[in-house]
């Protein structure tokens, strides 16, 4: 394991914000870190970094005892903050030159990490701007290119792509996969649940700082065993098709409302053909048709009993 | 090294601010040097009042012995015994004084009835009371001689009068500073020198500090694998070239300025010391700024507030010797006031002797005394809000 937390606790005040919080991380893993704001994953990811003291737990990374001073770990982490901490006085590449510079002493070797780190977020044409003349997404791509020059064997990106376009945010995804594919562990934090599903090999949801599920997205899915909604477009339903339906076999639950029947089913197979039989058999005659699978929204619903974006 | 190299590339940001601001300090200074230098008594010269005498006497000799002695002390501007005339002089401020003597002045002078010299002046002038005292002194010399004189003509008491009169006091200025005229200037150069260095010096070093303390920054800072002691002492050095240079820079501009009275005074190594010592407290200052402000507005501001603050308080925009004693209780708090304390003190050095040097050397240490109560004040505050 190339991080591992157990019990921590985290305390601002009065306020409890990592309660005996536990996760780990295996080389080669993109785990996502998926809860609300305010859940305590920034708070998780500064303890580990020891940007924090906190008041009980065990941290490791690469095996040893995280401090504020475990200089040989720190040698391989990279780190990109949730706002952008660049200096606004240097250029793009003076920038990542200096926070590569604080892990590559050679200059030769430096030089040639900064290069490919440009061209890694796509900065080439941008690398003697100052950051107070590149848009939001740019200044997310510098952010990140200053946390990934020197090559880091374990990388912690904290929420990297809030308020970003979305042509900077596929860019930016994509390159967190690349750096993967290169051999980089990544530890993302997130509040956008599509993000982690798209990007992330686990996750770990949490909530007021505890631990609520962990695991592959489809482990995730299967562990709320909560199959699938057909939606169905029909004008004019009477309500006892409606009680027909429900009586249909895996339905859990069927509701009628604005021209829509939404049939959930609690696993089972083709489910949706069984339904269509039915309109069909009573000549309903239906628009469109919409089938969805359960969402990491929907395990965070059945969990804590609100929305993510709560 | 590579704080130590970002600092310079950080201040390459702030380069031209700082150039400015030492561009239009020293051009302060030297305007305010050259301003303030001829205001210094060197030389003595009685005031001489434009005035107009009429002499409605005629040819008496007592008379014309005090319109001659009135013409020795004073401007006289000729003027007809015409009132409109007389007058319009007066409007115009052509005389500020017109003296009258009456007819039979003479007469009644010399036979002790009452009599008088009539005089118009300008209201609230200053300068019509030394006329006034002139011809009261005249008279009474002229009273003195003619009681106690023995018989004498009046021709003759004219002219001993006006040989009593004649007799003048030399007067020497003697003043407190070694320094002659020529070399004023720099002695102003070197008070102002402490707003100019004080205000560049914040303000560089202010930059530097807000630029690495944005928490973000610090916080990525603090990820890398370089102790924060390691950061913080590049810091330190960068605060300290920055500082030297701005130092030289203005030091040099003084022998640009003054090269060869100020060599020839045999007192640069003390004006150093002391610009040195004020240095430090400039870059102390600087250091609580930048680690106590957020945004560059709120730096502005204290650069502003403290500087001039200082500098007005402390005795260098205006002469200690004038400010009020309150004035001065409150400066005593202040490094500045002892910056110019020392300054003032070697600016009146005739000979660098033991004794004499005790005093600077004094007003030095409390300078650095307070440099460094404000770097430890500063390291208590960040450390205290590092915690929270």
């Amino acid at each position: 394991m190339l991080v591992r937390v157990q019990n921590l606790v985290k305390r601002y005040g009065n306020l409890l914000a990592l309660d005996h919080f536990s996760m780990e991380v295996g080389e080669g893993e993109i785990l996502g870190l998926l809860g609300p704001n305010g859940s305590g994953k920034t708070t998780t990811i500064n303890c580990i970094l020891s940007l924090l003291e906190y008041d009980k737990g065990v941290i490791e990374v690469f095996g040893k005892a995280m401090a504020p001073d475990a200089y040989e770990s720190k040698r391989n982490i990279g780190v990109v903050m949730q706002n952008v901490a660049v200096f606004q006085e240097l250029r793009v590449d003076e920038n990542i030159d200096y926070f590569c510079g604080m892990y590559v002493s050679d200059a030769k070797a430096r030089r040639r990490l900064v290069d490919k780190a440009i061209d890694f977020v796509g900065l080439g044409e941008f690398r003697t701007f100052y950051p107070k003349k590149l848009s939001g997404g740019l200044l997310r791509r510098l952010n990140i290119a200053c946390g990934i020059a020197h090559e880091p064997k374990l990388i912690f990106l904290d929420e990297p792509t809030v308020a970003v376009d979305p042509q900077s945010r596929n860019k930016i995804l994509e390159g967190i996969r690349d750096l993967n594919r290169q051999g980089a562990t990544v530890v993302y934090t997130s509040h956008y649940m599509e993000e982690v599903e798209q990007l992330c090999t686990r996750i770990v949801i949490m909530d007021k700082g505890k631990t609520l599920a962990m695991g592959t997205k489809d482990e995730l899915k299967a562990m709320i065993n909560d199959g699938d909604t057909v939606t169905v477009e029909l004008y004019a339903l009477q309500p006892d098709h409606v009680a027909n339906i429900r009586q249909l076999p895996h339905v859990t639950r069927a509701e009628y409302a604005d021209n829509r029947l939404a049939v959930h089913f609690d696993g089972g197979q083709h489910n949706l053909l069984t339904l269509l039989d039915y309109l069909k058999s009573r000549d309903l005659s239906f628009g469109r048709v919409f089938s969805e699978q359960p969402t990491l929204n929907d395990v965070f619903l059945e969990i804590t009993g609100r929305q993510l974006r709560d | 090294m590579q704080v130590f190299k970002a600092y310079f590339k950080v201040m390459r940001a702030s380069a031209g601010a700082i150039s400015i601001y030492i561009a239009i300090f020293l051009g302060l200074s030297v305007a305010f040097s050259l301003a303030e230098a001829p205001q210094e008594a060197e030389r003595f010269a009685q005031t001489r009042t434009p005035i107009a005498v009429i002499n409605r006497d005629g040819d008496a000799s007592l008379a014309q012995g005090l319109a001659g002695y009135l013409a020795d002390t004073s401007r006289v501007v000729p003027y007809p015994d015409d009132p409109e005339k007389l007058q319009d002089a007066l409007f115009f401020r052509d005389v500020e004084y017109i003296a009258i003597i009456p007819a039979g002045f003479s007469a009644d002078f010399l036979s002790g009835r009452d009599c008088a010299v009539q005089n118009v002046t300008v209201s609230g002038s200053i300068s019509s009371r030394y006329v006034d005292m002139r011809i009261d002194k005249y008279l009474r010399t002229a009273r003195l001689r003619h009681q106690y004189g023995g018989d004498q003509s009046q021709e003759e008491l004219a002219a001993t009068v006006r040989a009593d009169l004649a007799q003048e006091t030399p007067v020497t200025v003697l003043s407190s500073s070694a320094t002659n005229g020529s070399e004023r200037g720099f002695v102003f150069y070197y008070r102002y020198f402490a707003y100019a260095v004080l205000a560049t010096i914040m303000m560089g070093v202010s930059s530097i500090m807000m630029a690495f303390n944005k928490p973000d920054l610090r916080r990525r800072n603090l990820c890398a694998p370089i102790p924060a002691r390691s950061a913080n002492l590049q810091l330190a050095a960068g605060h300290t070239i920055f500082a030297l240079v701005c130092w030289s820079v203005l030091v040099l501009c003084s022998f640009v300025l003054y090269g060869r009275s100020l060599l020839s005074s045999g007192l640069v190594w003390l004006y150093c010391l002391n610009t040195l010592a004020f240095t430090v407290v400039s870059a102390s200052i600087g250091f609580l700024v930048g680690s106590s402000v957020r945004s560059t507005g709120a730096q502005a501001g204290a650069v502003n507030v403290i500087a001039n603050g200082m500098c007005f308080i402390g005795g260098v925009f205006v002469p200690q010797s004038i400010l009020s004693k309150k004035v001065l209780d409150v400066g005593r708090f202040l490094p500045a006031y002892w910056y110019v304390k020392a300054n003032d003190a070697i600016s009146g050095l005739s000979r660098a002797t033991a004794g004499a040097l005790l005093p600077i050397y004094g007003d030095v240490l409390i300078q650095l005394a307070f440099a460094a109560a404000i770097f430890a004040t500063t390291l208590l505050l960040t450390k205290e809000r590092q915690a929270e």
